[in-house]
């Protein structure tokens, strides 16, 4: 049975939600920084299992620093959220227990994947102490670029909704 | 009659109202912007409208979600819609207002970038000025520590000097006493370069007799020359004042070092320096040191580098250096 699933891709501008998208529907990347403005929809059907199929709606949503002015309406019907931070750009993870705080309160009772992109951009120590000086729990950590964790991530996220009624 | 006919132009041309019922299924479309057949699944057309399905279901009677992408057969518009619960089903209207986005993304795209751009070079200098931090900070405990060291092997070194050597023993003693006074200026060249990178370089103006400092240079490279078998030439303005307020030893350290490059690359012929007066103003004076030599020379191209440090330009000669001394200059 195919079901629909509306999953909202939120975080500040630049830290690479549409190219997390692009990467998991077309596996395609650009290193060109191209804005969202506004709203883009895309879709993948994602089988979970031979009786089990959802289709993944991707709300790829205007990045924003300030995660409180997102309009109520984009968000009404959400069956999951993924929130992105660049994990090379410390404005964008700064405040983040607050930001996911913000986003549960608009979205209650709802699956949320914190994620940390560009992770091609760093080494692995010093991703170590970002994560930890700030006090980030991340679910996954992925590079739009290479690929990392991307696949990952989203297949994660479909489980959880194909596990929803 | 012409509002309306501007209205027709601007607006009704803009707008298309879509009915489907709670299925999803097309009742009615006028098609000004896109064709939506009568029948068809909305839910199939983009899938946006796939996610509709969530508003059927909640409790809001009118949605508005602005600057929505629909990329159809008919091309990409960028709309505003109101979505309306109507008895039986959804009235959908939609406004195209893809040029309007398209103007505005403009804008958004050059604030983000520039802002970005900001970020990512304030975290980029940040690193830098640590690196440089941490490299001085070696640099300087590093040049610290051998000094002790050296300063024992010197006193050490002069004491040995006088005892009783055989004439080899006297020649081993004169080439350890080199290495020592060449190792100790190598230590406060790095010491003086880190200090300069770092910039707690403090210039420590004090009074001196210029004359005095010129005579002493005159004397000590007018040796160095015959050593190595070349002359020296050192002049002066009759003008330049005798007195002078300044720092003599970065003074004496910049010229030492391009009197001793100019010695150090020349085989045959005469090292010259030549001090002029620019100009004097008031108690403030400017002078021009000027330093020649009949040595290799340096080509334009590599005008560029002399300054650089660790530069040296011909790093296959014997008697080249640390590649610091220009650079302190």
């Amino acid at each position: 049975m195919l079901k629909s699933k509306k999953i909202v891709v939120l975080g500040h501008f630049g830290v690479g939600k549409t190219s997390l998208i692009r990467r998991f529907v077309t596996d395609t990347f650009s290193d060109n920084y191209k804005v969202t403005i506004g709203v883009h929809i895309t879709k993948k059907v994602v089988v979970i299992s031979p009786d089990n199929t959802i289709s993944m709606i991707l709300w790829d949503l205007e990045g924003t620093d300030d995660i409180a002015s997102i309009r109520k309406a984009y968000l009404l019907g959400t069956h999951g959220v993924v929130f992105v931070f660049d994990i090379a750009r410390p404005s964008t993870f700064q405040h983040l227990n607050d930001d996911l705080k913000i986003v549960s309160a608009k979205i209650p009772n709802t699956p949320l994947l914190v994620v940390g992109n560009k992770i091609d951009l760093v080494d692995a120590n010093e991703l170590k102490t970002t994560l930890v000086e700030n006090s980030i729990l991340v679910d996954f950590l992925t590079s739009a670029k290479t690929g990392d964790a991307v696949n990952d991530l989203f297949a994660n996220l479909a489980s959880q909704l194909a596990n929803d009624a | 009659m012409m509002l309306e006919q501007y209205r027709e132009l601007y607006i009704n041309k803009n707008t298309q109202f879509i009915f489907v019922d709670q299925k999803g299924f097309v009742q009615e479309s006028d098609q000004v912007l896109f064709d939506v057949k009568s029948g068809s699944s909305i839910f199939e057309l983009h899938p946006f409208f796939e996610s509709l399905g969530a508003i059927f279901e909640g409790p809001e009677e009118e949605i508005d979600l602005n600057c929505v992408h629909l990329s159809l057969q008919e091309g990409l518009f960028i709309i505003d819609i109101k979505i309306l619960k109507k008895q039986g089903g959804l009235l959908l209207i939609i406004h195209d207002f893809t040029q309007h986005y398209n103007s505005y993304r403009l804008v958004t795209q050059a604030r983000n970038e520039s802002v970005i751009k900001t970020e990512l070079t304030v975290i980029k200098n940040l690193e830098l000025e640590e690196r440089e931090r941490f490299k001085n900070r070696f640099i300087q405990n590093f040049s610290h520590e051998l000094r002790n060291p050296l300063t024992s092997i010197m006193a050490i070194t002069d004491l040995l000097q006088d005892t009783k050597l055989d004439v080899e023993q006297s020649q081993m003693m004169r080439f350890l006493k080199d290495s020592n006074s060449n190792l100790k200026l190598l230590l406060e060249d790095i010491l003086s370069m880190s200090m300069i990178d770092s910039g707690r370089l403090t210039i420590i103006p004090k009074m001196f007799d210029l004359v005095d400092f010129l005579e002493l240079l005159k004397f000590t490279y007018q040796a160095k020359a015959k050593e190595k078998g070349l002359s020296f030439i050192a002049s002066w303005d009759g003008d330049i004042p005798d007195i002078l307020e300044g720092d003599r030893l970065r003074l004496f350290q910049v010229l030492t070092n391009l009197l001793d490059n100019a010695l150090k690359y020349t085989e045959k012929g005469t090292v010259t320096l030549n001090v002029k007066l620019n100009q004097k103003r008031a108690n403030r004076v400017s002078l021009r040191f000027q330093v020649k030599d009949t040595g290799i020379g340096i080509s334009p191209e590599d005008f560029p580098v002399i300054f650089e440090i660790f530069k040296q330009l011909n790093s296959n000669n014997q008697s080249a250096g640390n590649g610091l001394g220009l650079a302190i200059a």
